[in-house]
């Protein structure tokens, strides 16, 4: 029950926003249509982003040819200030509305301040150099794969930064599987928790050709050491262990 | 250092590039790109097409993608070659760098922000694994040496690391940003010139694009569209650079239609007796809402629905089936769940459930707790693979009694005899 009320507020959080951006635009093609302009709002369906720049900059636009429009004299002084005050709350208003369209791009979620040119944490880059001088292959070209079973957190960015790396569970997240088979799709979802089904993963990664496993220590935990099952450990990198199966 | 001198080879590069397609651009169409900025948004646009075109015929050849990046060099470097001997392309370059810019202190909060989202991109790492999965294949580009096809975009910034000695991942985080955002922003700045004529009104517009794409995180199923998270995709090109640049293309056009239209219209005593159609005379009539746009409306009212109905249906179904599988998933795995008497709130028993389903059960209590322990073994099974009781007193195993004598079955039982050690 509660991991269904997780993924209806996921959900709601992965759609919520793609409806404002929606209702933002019609909003301007609204306003766009109500001040007559010569240009047809339909066009701006080419550029949404366009559009209700365009539309938000039409109201500020009109905003200040009303306070124009008013005469001279003591009314005058009234009108410009009124009409300030009308620029300064239109201003404020589109700011808000655009504020409210989106999250902020760099929020702290999904931004960390970048630790190296290539934007992969600096840990799996050491990560890739130990796996390449534990198991000896430095081929350039990518053609000798080193297969590796290890977390989906890992195997992301192993596979992003190194095409030498074949990771048997990069995927970003449940939904990007559907290609998967039931198999790979039960190691990934045992790979996702701290002790995962040590006996009937390994078997399965046997059977799909992966011979290498990588994890950390910290934070995957096996029932059994995994040279119970013949493998064999070929290197460490700060958590993470390197292990080759020992039985081809 | 190589991170650096790539940058700027590459925005040296492209603004070379952009300046002088521009240029040819716009002694084709001078009509269309008739101010300096619509002229670089042009040349920008047109030298990441003639790569796409140059891409798609090198990888559909299995061509190696050094080659097409070369044939493109070479492509551009002509169009330079020829601009340069062209006597009119110095008057053209002091038109565009003109000194007129660093008198409109105004336009400093735009091209901080703009610089701001340069530095943020370019400081920043995603956490997030789905805008993270966008570079996904450039470091295969640039290992195999092979263009994907759709893929444009991602084997250009191969080439481009391939060329200056760089990861391909650092050309697409730390170098792209310097070429490719300003390129967007631009191409927006020749949108402004044409939709307002006020230079105050296309500031704020520019002000309004920044803003939006500064909160412009709308939802994981837009990353790939989304200019600050996917600035160096062909998706994002498209989006921001080419769909823009054919909005001020056609904004062009119907201003000349415009023109030429006010230029030849006919008397009105030969329009009243001509006209039959009804459409010609709705349209217009009625500039704006007409049959036409009002169908078109429509139309993309009723796609935006539909797409919104398919979407919601997909995520509602594959809800579902994780629902379905849930409880199956769940029983699965080997589970612990504890029993807490009602009474003082206290654990009393631990229910172990193995994978293979059988049950086993640690503790107990006395005889009080029978009643909701017989009822919560019943839950899961009626028979214990093995009872494991803290000692063979009367408090321990009065409950273990009483179950047996309701009906549960029990295979082995063990007294544990567990002393405490305070």
């Amino acid at each position: 029950m509660r991991e269904l009320l997780d993924t209806l507020v996921s959900s709601y959080n992965d759609y919520r926003g793609t409806g404002k951006l929606l209702a933002l635009f019609l909003v301007s093609v609204l306003i766009i249509y109500l001040y007559k302009n010569k240009t047809n709002p339909l066009m701006f369906i080419l550029s949404p982003i366009a559009g209700i720049a365009y539309a938000f900059t039409l109201l500020r636009e009109r905003c200040i040819k009303e306070v124009k429009k008013k005469t001279l004299g003591e009314v005058f002084v009234c009108s410009r200030l009124y009409g300030n005050i009308m620029t300064v709350l239109v201003i404020g208003f589109t700011v808000l509305m655009i504020m409210l369209s989106g999250r902020w791009i760099f929020s702290d979620k999904d931004h960390y301040l970048a630790q190296n040119s290539v934007h992969i944490k600096q840990d799996y880059i050491g990560l890739s150099d130990e796996i390449h001088k534990s198991t000896g292959i430095y081929d350039g070209s990518g053609e000798e794969k080193i297969r590796i079973l290890s977390t989906p957190e890992i195997s992301n960015y192993l596979e992003i930064y190194d095409p030498a790396l074949e990771l048997l569970v990069a995927y970003p997240s449940r939904e990007e599987m559907t290609k998967a088979d039931d198999d790979i799709t039960y190691i990934y979802d045992q790979m996702l928790i701290s002790t995962p089904d040590q006996e009937r993963v390994i078997r399965l990664t046997r059977e799909k050709g992966y011979d290498h496993i990588v994890y950390n220590s910290q934070k995957t935990y096996w029932n059994l050491p995994l040279e119970e099952f013949g493998y064999e450990l070929i290197g460490e990198y700060g958590d993470y262990k390197i292990y080759k199966d020992g039985t081809e | 250092m190589k991170i650096f001198t790539a940058v700027l080879i590459t925005i040296i590069i492209f603004v070379f590039f952009s300046l002088c397609t521009g240029l040819v651009l716009q002694k084709k169409f001078k009509k269309v790109f008739d101010t300096s900025v619509s002229v670089i948004a042009a040349g920008f646009c047109a030298e990441l097409i003639l790569y796409f075109l140059i891409n798609s015929v090198v990888s559909l050849v299995r061509g190696s993608l050094l080659v097409s990046g070369c044939i493109w060099l070479a492509a551009e470097g002509s169009i330079v070659l020829w601009a340069f001997i062209r006597d009119d392309f110095w008057q053209y370059l002091k038109s565009v760098f003109n000194k007129r810019l660093l008198k409109k202190p105004e336009v400093l909060p735009v091209i901080i922000l703009i610089i701001l989202q340069v530095v943020g991109v370019t400081v920043t790492a995603y956490e997030n694994p789905g805008a993270l999965m966008q570079a996904k294949d450039i470091a295969d580009i640039y290992i195999s040496n092979i263009p994907i096809f759709t893929k444009p975009m991602l084997s250009l910034w191969a080439f481009s690391a391939k060329i200056s000695g760089i990861h391909p991942l650092a050309a697409v985080y730390t170098v792209s940003p310097f070429v490719m955002i300003p390129g967007y922003y631009i191409i927006y700045w020749g949108l402004s010139k044409k939709l307002f004529t006020g230079r105050y009104d296309r500031l704020f517009m520019m002000l309004l694009v920044c803003l939006l794409n500064f909160w412009g995180y709308q939802s994981e199923y837009l990353l790939k569209y989304t200019l600050l998270y996917s600035w160096f995709s062909g998706t994002v090109f498209l989006v921001h650079g080419i769909l823009p640049m054919s909005l001020g293309m056609l904004l062009s056009r119907k201003d000349k239609l415009t023109v030429s239209a006010k230029e030849q219209e006919k008397p009105e005593e030969w329009h009243d007796s001509e006209v039959d159609d009804w459409e010609e005379d709705d349209m217009k009539n009625h500039r704006i809402i007409n049959s036409r746009t009002v169908a078109i409306g429509l139309l993309a009212v009723v796609i935006m629905l539909v797409a919104s109905v398919y979407i919601m249906n997909r995520k509602i179904n594959s809800l579902y089936e994780a629902t379905v599988n849930l409880q199956a998933q769940v029983n699965e795995g080997c589970s612990i769940y504890e029993f807490r008497s009602e009474g003082t709130g206290e654990t009393e028993a631990y229910l172990i459930r193995q994978t293979n389903g059988s049950i086993i059960l640690i503790g107990g209590g006395d005889k009080e707790n029978a009643e909701a322990l017989y009822d919560y073994i019943k839950g899961y099974s009626d028979k214990v693979d093995a009872w494991y009781l803290k000692s063979d007193k009367s408090g321990d195993t009065g409950a273990y009694t009483e179950c047996i004598s309701k009906g549960i079955k029990v295979g082995n039982t063990y007294y544990l005899n567990i002393k405490e050690v305070k």
